[in-house]
C-alpha cells in the first residue's frame, strides 16, 4: 500500500496528461512554438562547425561539381533566352484571354537547423518564420522539386511536414499519361502514389507532378519518380512506389512559395 | 538547486543532440532516441515527483520539435516514468549492462504506444511499423547508451549529483 502511495503523484500527473491528451487544449500547443523560436540560434551555432567541415571535407568534390554546374548553367543560359521569349508570347496571348498568372510567386529561402526528434514522422526546422513573411500551408520546394509544406511558423522558425511524412498527402498527376492520384508518405520515409484507375497508363520511371488540385500546391511541381507498380487491397485500384527528386534526408536549404 | 539545473541541462543537451544527429548523419533515416536514455538516467537519481517533472519537461520538449499529436510524448514518457519507478528499485544504479538492458525495453515500450498513436490517425502495419521503426529505433538507442550513460555518471560525479 505504501508503494502505490509513493508512486500516486506520478499517476495523477498521468491522468492529467490523458486528459490534456484528449481534450487538446490550443494554449499548451502555443506555447511550444515560443521554445522553438528560442533554441534557433543555439541550433544554429551548434550547426556551424559541423557545416564547416563538411566544406572542407567534401571540397574537391565540391570542386569538380562547380566545374560541372558552370558549364550547365551556359547550357540553361542560352535556354532560358528561348523560354524568355516563348513566356513573353504566352503571356501575351493569355492576356488575351484573361487568364490570371500562375507564377506569382515570391520565394523565401530558408536554411535548416533541425530535424523532427520523432522517428515517427518526418519534419525538419527552418530558421524563417512570421518575421520573413512565413504563413502556415505554404509550399516549400528546393531546386530538384517538392519537398513538403509549412504546418507551424513562428516568428522566427517554422517547422515543414515533408512529403514522406505519413500524414502528408499532395494531388498528383503522371506526367506522360496525366492519370491523378494521391501521393502519400509511409512511416518508412518512401512515397506511394495512390487511387489510380486498375486500366491506368503507368510505367516504371514515369515522372510524377502536382497536379494543383486542393490549391495547397501549384500545379508542375515534380514531386518524384515511379519505381515499382502494384494493385491495392481488394484489386479496385493501383497504387506506385515513387522515390521523390528531392533528397529529403539531405535538405539543407529549402524555398518557401509566398504569395 | 544545482541538482535540478543538471537535470534541465542533461535534458537540453538530450535534445539538441536529437536534433542535430540526423541533420548531419543523414544516411540513418532512423535516429536514436538520446532523450529516453537521458530520460532514464535521471530516472535513477529522481524520486517519484522529481520523476514526473522529468517525465513532462522531456516530453514537452519532444513534442515541441515533433510535428506529431502535441502531449503523445508527455505521456509516452510518463508511462516510462510509472514503469521505471516501479521496477528500479531491482536494478543497480551503477550496473551498465542491466540499464542498458533497460534501455531496449523502455525504447520498445516507447515504440509501441508511438505506433499506437500513429494508429489513431492512420492505418500502418505493424509489421512494418515493428521492423522498420520500433526495432532499428531500439538498436540504436541501446548501442549509443552506453557512452551517454558514461558521459553523464561523469558528470553527475563531478557536480556531486
Amino acid at each position: 500500500m505504501v508503494r502505490y502511495k509513493k508512486i500516486l503523484p506520478l499517476i495523477l500527473t498521468l491522468a492529467i496528461a490523458v486528459i490534456l491528451l484528449v481534450a487538446k487544449f490550443p494554449i499548451f500547443s502555443r506555447a511550444k512554438t515560443p521554445l522553438v523560436d528560442s533554441v534557433s540560434l543555439g541550433l544554429k551555432i551548434l550547426n556551424f562547425p559541423f557545416q564547416e567541415i563538411k566544406k572542407l571535407v567534401f571540397y574537391h568534390s565540391n570542386y569538380n561539381r562547380s566545374l560541372l554546374l558552370k558549364s550547365e548553367n551556359a547550357r540553361l543560359t542560352n535556354q532560358m533566352v528561348e523560354l524568355d521569349e516563348l513566356r513573353q508570347e504566352n503571356d501575351r496571348l493569355k492576356s488575351l484571354f484573361s487568364f490570371k498568372s500562375g507564377s506569382d510567386y515570391s520565394l523565401v529561402v530558408a536554411q535548416v537547423i533541425g530535424k523532427d526528434s520523432s522517428n515517427w514522422s518526418s519534419s525538419v526546422i527552418v530558421d524563417k518564420g512570421r518575421n520573413s513573411g512565413v504563413e502556415s500551408g505554404r509550399c516549400v520546394v528546393t531546386d530538384a522539386g517538392l519537398a513538403g509544406k509549412v504546418v507551424e511558423v513562428g516568428n522566427a522558425t517554422s517547422k515543414i511536414m515533408l512529403i514522406s511524412d505519413p500524414n502528408s498527402s499532395v494531388a498528383a498527376l503522371i506526367q506522360r499519361s496525366r492519370e491523378q492520384g494521391i501521393v502519400s508518405g509511409t512511416i518508412t520515409g518512401q512515397l506511394r502514389l495512390h487511387f489510380l484507375a486498375v486500366d491506368s497508363d503507368i510505367k516504371a520511371g514515369d515522372t510524377v507532378i502536382t497536379s494543383g488540385l486542393g490549391g495547397i500546391y501549384p500545379k508542375g511541381l515534380v514531386v518524384g519518380r515511379i519505381i515499382e507498380i502494384g494493385v491495392d487491397k481488394g484489386g479496385l485500384s493501383k497504387s506506385c512506389l515513387v522515390v521523390p527528386t528531392v533528397k529529403l534526408s539531405k535538405l539543407e536549404e529549402v524555398l518557401i512559395m509566398a504569395r | 538547486m544545482r541538482r535540478y539545473l543538471f537535470f534541465l541541462l542533461t535534458l537540453a543537451a538530450g535534445i539538441f543532440l536529437q536534433l542535430i544527429f540526423s541533420l548531419q548523419f543523414n544516411p540513418l533515416r532512423i535516429q536514436p532516441d538520446f532523450l529516453l536514455v537521458v530520460f532514464i538516467f535521471l530516472i535513477f537519481y529522481s524520486n517519484y515527483k522529481e520523476a514526473a517533472a522529468v517525465a513532462i519537461i522531456a516530453g514537452f520538449l519532444k513534442d515541441s520539435f515533433s510535428i506529431g499529436i502535441f502531449g503523445s510524448h508527455i505521456f509516452i514518457f510518463l508511462v516510462c516514468a510509472v514503469l521505471l519507478e516501479q521496477y528500479k528499485r531491482y536494478i543497480y544504479r551503477e550496473d551498465l549492462r542491466l540499464k542498458v538492458i533497460l534501455v531496449f525495453l523502455v525504447s520498445l515500450v516507447s515504440g509501441f504506444l508511438n505506433y499506437a498513436f500513429v494508429l489513431s490517425r492512420l492505418s500502418v502495419s505493424f509489421f512494418s511499423a515493428f521492423f522498420l521503426v520500433i526495432i532499428p529505433e531500439a538498436v540504436f538507442t541501446t548501442a549509443v547508451s552506453p557512452l551517454l550513460f558514461w558521459l553523464m555518471r561523469r558528470c553527475a560525479l563531478k557536480y556531486s549529483i
